[in-house]
């Protein structure tokens, strides 16, 4: 097959040494080979020689993996397992035309099209929502909570114009909402519009934006994801604007990183996504790298002692990790702290969650008890996805702490001088 | 194949979720940190002893043998399964019973990861001393069933010097206990000593007591670079004779110098023919003294350059170079083979010279990772799987570099084992009685063979 | 019979057999009636004797001046006298090769004065041998520091009981090759087979050897006092104490309990230790506390030292009982003892080592050791540790009702002596 024979070289240099076994969450938590990256690394492998076939065990052990990329760190080898693993779903995808069972499927269409995953929003809100209240005991669908989980009234881009001016404006910034923050989370969107204004910055939402194509792509359906990518890179450089803005981690690593990989072998369209590419900022390191935050205007009321969970996108991928925090630092009364184990993964991970939910689960609750011991009263993050997976688990625990995104409790501190 | 009769039963001793029969399953459990590999029937994960005991009755009744496994990163072979036997993983055995540190006792469950007990040890203080490069990896049943060594072993020591006491699931099924939580050994047969290292081919260990260590006041740790293999060689020598007793004497060559510098960024020169990581401990006021006649013995010499890492952090920039430096050789070519010789300490710059020579004669990249202070060796031979003729030569390597071990007084391995991969040495190094009393010991623990048979003989 | 003495006198030579009840009793241990005593002197005369041995079906145990005659009636006791030699002294290695039948006071003597360190203390200054230190396999009071006897042998030459030598290890401190019979070995008391050739790993010298002397009243102030150093990370390489009695006739001039502390580390932290050792004394409510600097007084004390554990070992271990427990746990242990035996200070023999929570009573007579066994066994599991020794296996065997278990590790271990001496020939005295 040719995706893993592009990749064969990398298959071939593991040593099976097992140093990655400890960095592995679902490893740590599952406590089987397959559920390691060495584990993983050695079926690809398998799979590449022929020696065993692509059957469901084979799919489990290549789905459940969270792509958070801990191996590729604690490789000596320079082994890069989660590259391997999305290799192996991209060979699944074209040896099967698609992820098996039907419901894998059908998460995914329904997230490569806005207008279906409206609809799903809108029946979960409507009816779903409903149902669910009245059973006794179902707070907690697969380890999501889903009575807690926040459903946005109406889709955040529908709630704003497509270009939001300020005086005197220093820069022309689109805003790249993405699937969470527009249909769930539209808080935290509002925001981002909010910080970007106050310091001066216009803010475009281009209204034809699709879902990057990270969820499709990280199954293997490089299909669909190019084509969700050239939408969303034609919609953007089609306007006048400085820079791309995402305040959601695994988004910004998709636009900024992975498309490049995507369309390596399009040299023609090429330098079009590099173009796009290079706009691309995540948004606390857009604040600390391309605005000057004025501190004089940030206020706070009350003291709060806040942790920050590092998204895998975010700390392996993108390697942004002192950005957020040196937001948060900023903010007046904010006393902040780390907790254990920031940067591990939190068990969201795109379809894991709700394909492999108590292995998920199990690692969320080792999120909850590193936030608890850290003594922090509000969790900031970076990523949509994790800030309801960690607020899920936090309740779930009957806990009381607050996720937040880093925006959020920036666009707090300007709150008092509106 | 397994029958379902066999797999019920099995799934009946340690339930549903703790049996695994499957391709994947069992493909995923072929291979170890070798290049070898064979494939079980099935792989279990038994939780409790009585579930062992349970296991090995049952196996027993039906004439199936048994695999014990840890992590699976044993560098000798000991965890390859035959075709028609069981892979018993006691990975998911991790608790940690009882850490004690007044009476420096911790009581563990063989499937604990060394560096998991670490952390927890770090808590009050305390600390395990043998933590073979691979800890992050490597369970302490795996470590007692190899006796691993590491970095630390020329002051304080290998395993089994750390092994208080064993409960022990014997090849009939009786649980047996051995030795105890205090650290006064008791007269008699020491049956914890011949049960550590002995790769799971007598017992099954089920709980571990283990001694635990305060950490020491203070701690110094060097680094002395060389231009010449040779003259770190000759530190080595001159340490050990100036009766200095170092935790740790580390010595990596140029190829491996650069692998490991590849993969840590930890700053390491890259020009340079080896280098030494020099770490001793002890009482605070001891420390400046010593550093300063290690010191003098590098300059004798002709260091190029000596440190004394000043930071934390510069301490564990340097660990993580040797920490990862096996595993980063395979940046340079895909496949290594790692021995495991050990000379006596005065042999160990002969041993170096001829290493050397051989990787000219046999024109081969040859990496040289030492336990320098216990003339332990690593040659790392780096070659392709892929490429026969290579793999031809590594083979006389291999045996060109035992045969110089044994011709130098030493041994074929010091700390990771004989498994599958050096049997064929093990007869090189022993006389036929000896080959004789391993074969009484075996037939009086395991006379069926249902534990790991054909390992070590 | 007569054809048996001729063999033999044939064998080793007749001026190296000794036959007479009265001129064997010089060499004996015990009440049992050997065939003869007999002096081999190489490796090829003890495997030509167990050889015949075997063919005569003559029961053998050997010794280094004096053997152990339980079992041997019409047997061989072998005295390896003899094989006393050092055969090589190995500095750069640190390492040496001897003889069995050296003395073992006169090894460490001897490596002293090469400039080399072996620690393990003697089993009984007169009479204990090399080969006997490792077949016993102690664990003594130096080893918080130095590590149990075991880790001194690096490899060994021995007649197995079969009349075969045996000869494994080598100069490396590391060696996992094979099974680890070399450590299996240490403390078989000469069941699986006849050490002729030991090499025993050394260890350079500390550069200061200091004691700390110390009179207390009561016990349990001291072993408070003890428990205290180690809260405070202080492992001294001995922490010792004989109570009043022993005290008395060992160092006369004591008052009261007498704790003895070794010192041996570099001078810098060692002067210290000792000043720190004391206030924690001081504190503690000790009398007369003197640190030794002096190389000839430390000498003495520590000979005195010896010669008390070697009459305890020898002449009096049919009344020794002896406990471990946590090092922590002996101030409630010892509380709890005197519950039992009266005053400690007065009874016949209370020695403890601190840092390894060893309690060693000498009973007023041996006839108590039954009775007292079973209750101070139980009051040491209470503190998670048990009566020493194959008693103590039997005893926490028993208090856990577990005859399974006791029969398991029975069996094996006769198992594992069957394997090795078929015919049960070797130290029929030794129970396992
Ligand atoms: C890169 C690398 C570096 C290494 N560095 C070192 C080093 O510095 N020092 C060193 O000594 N080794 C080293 N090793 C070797 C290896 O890590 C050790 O041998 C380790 O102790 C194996 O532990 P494991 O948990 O992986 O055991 P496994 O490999 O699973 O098993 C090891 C042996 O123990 C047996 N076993 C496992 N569990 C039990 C049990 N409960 N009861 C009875 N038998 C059991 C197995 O059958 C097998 O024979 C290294 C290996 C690698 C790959
Ligand atoms: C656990 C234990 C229980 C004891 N119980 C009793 C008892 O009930 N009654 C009693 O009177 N004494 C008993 N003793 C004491 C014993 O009889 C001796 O007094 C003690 O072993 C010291 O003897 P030694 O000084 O002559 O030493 P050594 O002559 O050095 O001998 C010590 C031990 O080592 C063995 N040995 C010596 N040399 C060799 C060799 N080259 N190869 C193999 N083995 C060798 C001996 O057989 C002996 O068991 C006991 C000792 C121990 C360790
Ligand atoms: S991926 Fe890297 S760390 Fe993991 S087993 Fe392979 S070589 Fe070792
Ligand atoms: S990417 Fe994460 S979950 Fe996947 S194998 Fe690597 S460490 Fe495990």
């Amino acid at each position: 097959m040719g995706v893993l024979n592009d990749v064969y070289e990398m298959l071939n240099t593991c040593n099976k040494c097992g140093f990655c076994l400890t960095a592995c969450k679902t490893y740590k938590t599952d406590l089987r080979e397959p559920m390691s990256p060495r584990g993983r690394i050695q079926l690809i492998k398998k799979l590449a020689d022929g020696v065993i076939e692509p059957d469901k065990d084979y799919e489990d052990a290549i789905n459940s993996c969270l792509l958070c990329g801990e191996c590729a760190v604690a490789c000596p080898s320079g082994v890069r397992g989660n590259d391997l693993v999305l290799a192996a779903r991209r060979d699944l995808k074209l040896r099967k035309g698609g992820i098996k069972p039907f419901t894998k499927s059908f998460a995914l269409k329904t997230l490569a099209s806005p207008s279906r995953l409206e609809h799903g929003f809108n029946l979960f809100r409507g009816v779903g929502k409903g149902i669910l209240n009245r059973i006794d005991g179902l707070d907690y669908f697969r380890g999501v909570d889903v009575k807690g989980m926040p459903v946005a009234k109406k889709p955040f881009m529908d709630q704003v114009p497509e270009h939001i001016t300020v005086n005197n404006p220093k820069k022309k910034v689109a805003f790249f909402v993405g699937c969470f923050l527009n249909h769930s989370l539209d808080g935290t969107a509002h925001s981002v519009v909010k910080v970007l204004t106050k310091n001066d910055c216009d803010v475009i939402i281009p209204k034809d934006q699709v879902c990057c194509g990270l969820p499709q792509y990280a199954y293997g359906d490089f299909e669909t994801a190019k084509e969700n990518a050239r939408k969303t890179i034609e919609s953007f450089l089609k306007k006048d604007i400085d820079s791309v803005v995402t305040a959601c981690a695994s988004c910004g690593s998709m636009l900024k990183e992975e498309y490049l990989k995507l369309f390596a072998d399009e040299p023609n369209y090429l330098p079009r996504v590099k173009e796009f590419c290079a706009k691309v900022f995540e948004f606390s390191q857009f604040v600390e790298e391309e605005i000057e935050l004025d501190k004089s205007k940030l206020k706070s009321h009350t003291p709060v002692k806040v942790t920050y969970h590092d998204p895998c996108h975010m700390v392996r991928h993108l390697k942004i990790t002192s950005q957020p925090r040196q937001v948060l630092r900023s903010i007046p009364r904010l006393e902040f702290t780390e907790m254990n184990e920031a940067n591990r993964c939190c068990g969201a991970s795109g379809l894991v969650q709700a394909f492999y939910h108590e292995l998920s689960t199990d690692i969320t609750r080792q999120k909850t008890k590193n936030i608890v011991d850290s003594g922090a009263e509000v969790v900031a993050t970076s990523c949509p996805a994790c800030m309801l997976r960690i607020q899920g688990g936090i309740n779930f625990a009957g806990q009381k702490q607050k996720v937040v995104h880093v925006a959020d409790l920036l666009a707090k501190a300007y709150k008092s001088e509106n | 194949m397994i029958s379902h009769n066999v797999l019920d039963q099995l799934k009946a001793i340690v339930g549903e979720k703790n049996v695994f029969a499957d391709t994947i399953s069992v493909s995923s459990y072929s291979y170890d940190a070798t290049m070898l590999s064979g494939t079980a029937m099935a792989t279990v994960f038994p939780v409790t002893t009585e579930q062992t005991v349970h296991l090995v009755k049952y196996l027993d009744s039906v004439n199936i043998p048994l695999v014990p496994r840890g992590a699976g990163t044993n560098l000798s072979g000991g965890t390859i399964p035959m075709e028609n036997s069981v892979v018993v993983n006691f990975s998911r055995m991790t608790k940690i019973l009882e850490i004690d540190t007044e009476n420096f006792v911790a009581v563990v469950e063989p499937g604990l990861v060394n560096f998991d007990f670490q952390v927890e040890l770090e808590k009050y203080g305390f600390y395990y001393p043998p933590d073979p490069a691979s800890y992050k990896a490597t369970t302490l049943g795996g470590n007692l069933g190899e006796c691993s060594g590491g970095p630390r072993c020329f002051k304080y020591g290998v395993t089994r010097d750390y092994v208080l006491g064993l409960e022990v699931v014997l090849p009939d099924g009786q649980i047996i206990q051995t030795g105890g939580r205090n650290f006064r050994s008791e007269p008699g047969f020491d049956l914890t000593r011949i049960l550590v290292g002995s790769e799971g081919t007598l017992g099954f260990i089920t709980k571990i007591f283990l001694r635990i260590l305060p950490k020491p006041a203070a701690k110094k740790t060097m680094l002395a670079i060389y231009n010449e293999v040779e003259d770190a060689s000759q530190t080595v020598a001159d340490i050990v004779a100036a009766g200095i007793v170092p935790t740790t004497l580390e010595m990596m060559d140029n190829i491996l110098i650069n692998t490991a510098e590849d993969a840590t960024g930890a700053g390491l020169p890259r020009d340079a023919g080896a280098l030494l990581i020099i770490e001793i401990d002890g009482h605070e006021v001891d420390m400046d003294a010593q550093v300063e006649i290690i010191a003098e013995i590098c300059k004798k010499a002709r260091v190029r350059e000596f440190k004394i890492a000043r930071t934390v952090a510069e301490v564990d920039q340097l660990w993580l170079a040797r920490r990862v430096v096996i595993g980063s050789v395979a940046r340079r070519r895909p496949s290594y083979s790692l021995q495991d010789v050990t000379v006596p300490r005065s042999m160990f710059p002969s041993a170096v010279k001829e290493i050397v020579k051989v990787r000219k004669d046999y024109n081969l990249d040859i990496g040289i990772l030492a336990h320098a202070g216990d003339g332990n060796f690593h040659p790392l031979v780096l070659f392709d799987q892929r490429n026969k003729d290579e793999v031809e030569r590594v083979h006389a390597v291999e045996k060109h570099i035992c045969t110089m071990a044994l011709a130098l007084g030493g041994t074929v391995s010091g700390e990771h084992g004989i498994g599958l991969l050096k049997k064929h040495f093990i007869e090189m190094e022993f006389s036929a009685t000896a080959m004789e009393s391993f074969k009484k010991i075996k037939s009086a623990f395991d006379p069926n063979h249902r534990f790991n048979p054909g390992k070590i003989m | 019979m007569n054809k048996a003495m001729a063999q033999i006198k044939g064998l080793i030579g007749e001026g190296h057999v000794v036959d007479s009840v009265a001129e064997m009793a010089k060499f004996l241990r015990g009440n049992g009636k050997p065939l003869a005593v007999v002096f081999p002197g190489s490796t090829a005369e003890v495997s030509g004797l167990v050889k015949l041995a075997n063919e005569l079906n003559l029961k053998i145990a050997v010794g280094g001046q004096v053997v152990e005659s339980k079992g041997l009636d019409g047997g061989l006791a072998l005295v390896l006298s003899r094989m006393n030699k050092i055969l090589e002294i190995d500095h750069a290695n640190l390492v040496a090769t001897v003889e069995p039948g050296i003395l073992h006071a006169a090894f460490v003597t001897k490596m002293e004065e090469e400039g080399l360190n072996f620690p393990p203390e003697p089993f009984a200054v007169e009479t204990g041998s090399v080969g006997g230190c490792f077949a016993i396999g102690d664990t003594d009071s130096k080893a918080f520091q130095y590590m149990p006897t075991r880790t001194y042998l690096l490899g060994y030459e021995m007649v197995l009981p079969t009349g075969e030598v045996l000869d494994i290890g080598n100069k490396c401190i590391k060696n996992v090759s094979g099974y680890d019979l070399i450590h299996f070995a240490v403390g078989s008391r000469g069941t699986l087979g006849i050490f002729t050739k030991l090499l025993i790993k050394l260890l350079p010298p500390p550069e200061v050897k200091y004691a700390v002397l110390a009179d207390f009243a009561s016990i349990h102030k001291a072993s408070i006092a003890f428990t205290t150093l180690i809260k405070r990370n202080i492992h001294p390489t001995r922490l010792n104490l004989i109570n009043a009695t022993l005290a008395k006739n060992t160092f006369p001039a004591t008052e009261g309990n007498l704790v003895m502390v070794d010192l041996e580390g570099f001078k810098a932290s060692t002067e210290l230790l000792a000043e720190e050792i004391s206030s924690v004394f001081k504190l503690a409510g000790a009398k007369n506390i003197r640190i030794v600097t002096n190389a000839d007084e430390y000498v003495k004390i520590w000979r005195a030292w010896l010669s008390l554990r070697g009459e305890l070992n020898t002449q009096d271990v049919e009344r020794i009982l002896d406990i471990n427990v946590g090092p922590m746990k002996m101030p409630p242990a010892l509380k709890a003892l005197e519950e039992i035996t009266g005053d400690l200070a007065g009874y016949p023999g209370i020695v403890l080592e601190g840092l390894l929570g060893h309690i060693r009573m000498l009973l007023p007579t041996a006839a108590e050791k039954n009775q007292l066994a079973g209750k101070v066994n139980a009051l040491a599991m209470s503190f998670g540790g048990n009566v020493s020794g194959v008693l103590g296996s039997r005893l926490v065997c028993e208090a856990y009702n577990d005859a399974e278990m006791w029969q398991g590790i029975t069996s094996l271990i006769n198992q594992i002596r069957k394997q090795f001496d078929p015919k049960g020939i070797l130290a029929p005295g030794a129970s396992l």
